[in-house]
């Protein structure tokens, strides 16, 4: 295998599995023997990846989920906002491991995204509710992919915390970057929670898509 | 064609295909050189296949049957359809047009 073939194969990776099976040979042939410049590669790139978003919904609907909460991170970044408010990313929690929840990836609209991840999947792919489920974990990850950056900047120290509580609204003017913890007692919040905040709600992520992928196939 | 080409209707990467395939059976490589002399739109590679994959979808082109990596693609009667009525649009528009600016 010629060192031109290999890059082309890498290159096809971006397109899904199925597409590759029907079209992925001939793409490859036509990029072997034809002139490939940066243009064709980046037009190759960008139709791999609009075709791996067409054909798996997981990819949409995390890309979309990444999106809704990187906004709300730098909303609360550049906006602190009194404890309670919409921009309430970071608590405190007793309740999960780590010890810290971010709602970004939390809300109930989040699990009615990764049920809707499910179903759509199912509906698209058929497979099995667990498949479903695994699309939806899947999603869940990319929706994660901000939170996780926060957590790596919180822990290089490129982001500072402001730890507020009730009825105190966040900080005005901080010598760097600062990203606003509300917690009504006195906790501290650790990056590596944060960091690894999206892997732990992957296994709920992956029970509310086999729901959605169940409810695709009764439906 | 749903999406909308950049550079006008006569650029849309679909109607382009279609009216190469018009003229016989080709396959992607012969398709895209066919593409640029006729129209001078150079289709990448992956606006091609995307192209592609859409009218396979809609049942207006066919794979043919070839042992080779490089698989020919047929206009189908229904892609043969769509194309005449598209052209034929085109025609319409393009004669009011004209029409119009003879009077400005």
């Amino acid at each position: 295998m010629t060192a031109r073939r290999r890059v082309v194969d890498l290159l096809l990776r971006i397109y899904p599995r199925e597409w590759r099976r029907e079209y992925g040979a001939e793409l490859a042939e036509l990029l072997v023997t034809s002139r490939i410049d940066v243009r064709a590669v980046v037009d190759v790139l960008w139709h791999g990846f609009r075709q791996r978003v067409r054909s798996d919904p997981a990819v949409l609907l995390g890309i979309a989920a990444m999106l809704g909460s990187l906004a709300l991170l730098i909303a609360n970044l550049v906006s602190p906002r009194p404890f309670g408010g919409w921009t309430t990313v970071l608590e405190p929690s007793a309740m999960t491991v780590p010890g810290v929840r971010v709602s970004a990836v939390v809300g109930d609209v989040f699990s009615i995204l990764f049920v809707a991840c499910g179903w759509w999947t199912y509906r698209r792919r058929r497979g099995t509710p667990s498949q479903a489920g695994w699309a939806a974990a899947a999603a869940c990850l990319l929706a994660g992919v901000p939170v996780m950056l926060l957590g790596a900047l919180l822990l290089l120290g490129v982001v500072d915390v402001s730890v507020v509580g009730p009825g105190h609204a966040a900080g005005g003017i901080h010598a760097r970057l600062a990203f606003t913890y509300y917690s009504a007692g006195d906790h501290s919040v650790s990056p590596l929670a944060v960091m690894l905040f999206p892997l732990s709600r992957m296994p709920i992520a992956w029970l509310w898509g086999s729901l959605g992928g169940c409810i695709g196939r009764w439906t | 064609m749903a999406r909308k080409p950049r550079n006008g209707p006569a650029s849309d990467p679909e109607l382009l295909i279609l009216l190469s395939l018009a003229e016989g059976p080709k396959h992607g490589y012969a398709i895209m050189t066919d593409v640029l002399a006729v129209s001078d739109v150079r289709l990448g590679p992956g606006t091609l296949y995307t192209a592609i994959t859409r009218l396979v979808e809609r049942k207006l082109i066919a794979p043919e049957a070839t042992a080779g990596r490089q698989r020919p693609y047929r206009i189908t009667s229904l892609g043969s359809k769509t194309l005449a009525a598209q052209l034929n649009d085109m025609r319409r528009v393009a004669s009011i047009g004209f029409a119009r600016l003879r009077t400005v």
